[in-house]
């Protein structure tokens, strides 16, 4: 009877010792989970400084992807040689952009990133970028001339949105409409000028709103062309804010249906769909916005020539750059641009597409989204904001970061 | 009662003695203030990152120096501005200092503001959960001309509402 006392005395023991353990352990881990908190949140902003501080090794690597190979050592988006801070490459940025559209040849992905920043299999991510400054045109009335299918946007309605979706009013916003005529020239070789600029300029209101009207521009030009001629004019609407000093800058045109008018500009090189022809003389680059600040519009618009470097579709040339993006694909057709100003927002090209001139849009101040793992609300992560700068126009990073074992 | 009897009542007095002073200690100690300390140093890190902005993109002329010559509400200007460049959780106040340098060569830092530039009714009843305030030093170089060569004294303070 005695011994039976001793065993349940000692099982009582035995389970007393294991639900205080439990509880001593809940009570620790309460206190560390602070400290993780704060590892990650020491860890997101050694990645976040890392990402917008640093060039990456090598330094490089946003243009001159051809000596390289596609292989980095070290991952940054710092612009290589500026005293600035968050001043970002619009090359390497390009690498990270990725449109439905058409796929970027260059594209670095997530896992790779994460692999060069030291976070594979410990930690996931998403890391998003998108201009401070955004604009949505609404187009509300055509300009219809007899002699073409269809008809020039005249009337545009512009909002102005912050990366949240908030409107912003007080900004200045100026419609630059270029007027682009294509024709045949020397060796019956079709052409691309600029042949007549109009500026509009508005405030939006309370609604981030403004309306741009080049009816009447519209009308008074083409009253003096041949009915003829009509046809052979493209157009294209840069929009052009400044809100305080802080400047956007987007482009509008108008896009037949299921046309590839995406692209992509990487150092001096314009990828495109295979199937479109460039017109030999036909690049237009937008210049940089302190350019911009000069009121001769005409001047921010520079027409440059551009060379077949590989069509995509017979096997790959040996140049490096064909090599590079054409690998086992044959699916685009590379450019060479005679020049890319360096701080350059936008190019367009101007193209044909099934017997139609398009105008390709190639916005080098991309919306870009890059995940590395996934994870299921609610999870322990954290997220970083800093503002950079991409050209002079402010482009917000974003990092959002997780535990694997947390998402 | 036998010896080995009492041994357990031994070990399960000592079992409680020792719970007891554990978990004692467990709550006596003082909380770790990990999250306090992490998240204002990330919010010193935004607000000296669009301070320097604003300082890049001329902000500062086109709405301060200018209100001031014209005599505008550039404060409201400046709350519309700072709100759309913040994260929307976070909740700001901001004082300007300009600074005065009198014919004795005494020098004095002038309050601009004429009302409080912050996204909170009342910043000093507010109930702030975690906040960080940074200063920064501004001189005015682009347009207007009058304006040109003018100290600011920007003192910006970030934080989390409650």
């Amino acid at each position: 009877m005695h011994a039976m006392l001793e065993y349940i005395g000692i099982t009582i023991a035995i389970i007393f010792i294991i639900l205080i353990a439990q509880y001593s352990l809940a009570v620790f881990l309460r206190d560390t989970a602070h400290v993780r908190e704060e590892q990650l949140y020491t860890v997101a902003e050694r990645i976040m400084d890392k990402i917008v501080l640093t060039p990456g090794d090598p330094p490089d690597w946003g243009y001159n992807f051809t000596a390289y190979n596609g292989t980095l050592r070290d991952f940054g988006l710092a612009q290589y040689g500026t005293r600035t801070p968050y001043e970002l490459d619009p090359d390497k940025i390009m690498r990270l952009a990725n449109l439905t559209e058409l796929p970027n040849p260059l594209f670095i992905n997530g896992s790779y990133i994460a692999e060069l920043l030291g976070l594979s299999n410990e930690y996931g991510f998403v890391l998003e970028m998108t201009p401070l400054l955004s604009h949505e045109v609404t187009v509300l009335e055509y300009y219809s001339t007899p002699g073409r299918q269809d008809d020039l946007p005249a009337v545009f309605k512009i909002k102005l949105k912050n990366y949240y979706g908030l409107d912003v009013p007080s900004a200045n916003i100026t419609g630059i409409y270029t007027l682009i005529k294509v024709q045949s020239g020397v060796g019956n070789i079709d052409t691309a000028n600029i042949e007549e600029i109009f500026t509009r300029t508005n405030m939006t209101n309370l609604q981030g709103e403004c309306i741009l009207d080049f009816m009447n521009d519209l009308e008074g030009f083409f009253n003096n062309v041949p009915p003829g001629q009509v046809k052979k004019y493209l157009a294209i609407l840069l929009i052009h804010t400044n809100w305080y000093g802080f400047v956007a800058v987007d482009a509008f045109t108008s896009i037949p249906e299921n046309a590839p008018v995406k692209g992509y500009v990487v150092g001096d090189y314009i990828i495109l769909e295979k199937d479109i022809e460039v017109l030999p003389r036909s690049a237009i680059l937008v210049k940089d916005e302190v350019i911009q600040a000069v009121p001769e519009y005409r001047s921010l618009l520079t027409v440059v020539a551009v060379n077949l470097e590989c069509n995509g579709t017979s096997p790959p040339s040996t140049t490096p750059a064909c090599y590079v993006i054409n690998r086992g694909r044959f699916r685009y057709k590379v450019y060479r641009v005679e020049y890319v100003e360096k701080l350059s927002s936008h190019m367009f090209v101007i193209a044909q597409w099934r017997g139609d001139y398009i105008i390709v849009i190639i916005n080098r101040i991309p919306k870009v989204n890059i995940r590395y793992g996934t994870y299921y609300e609610p999870v322990n992560s954290v997220v970083l904001i800093r503002e950079g700068h991409l050209f002079n126009y402010p482009y917000v990073v974003k990092l959002t970061i997780w535990r694997v074992t947390e998402g | 009662m036998k010896r080995g009897q009492a041994r357990i009542i031994e070990v399960m007095l000592a079992a409680i003695v020792m719970t007891i002073t554990l978990v004692t200690i467990m709550n006596l100690t003082t909380p770790l203030r990990s999250i306090y300390l992490r998240e204002t140093s990330d919010l010193r890190r935004v607000a000296y990152n669009i301070l320097n902005d604003f300082g890049d993109a001329r902000v500062y002329e086109n709405i301060i120096i200018k209100g001031n010559l014209t005599g505008r509400l550039w404060e409201d200007e400046l709350i519309l501005f700072i709100s759309v460049n913040i994260p929307p959780q976070v909740v700001f106040n901001m004082d300007v200092y300009v600074l005065k340098i009198y014919r004795n060569g005494t020098l004095e830092w002038v309050k601009l503001n004429r009302k409080p530039i912050s996204n909170v009714e009342n910043w000093q009843e507010a109930n702030i959960i975690e906040a960080e305030s940074v200063t920064y030093t501004y001189v005015c170089v682009a347009e207007p001309d009058e304006g040109r060569g003018t100290f600011l004294k920007i003192e910006l303070t970030l934080g989390y509402g409650g």
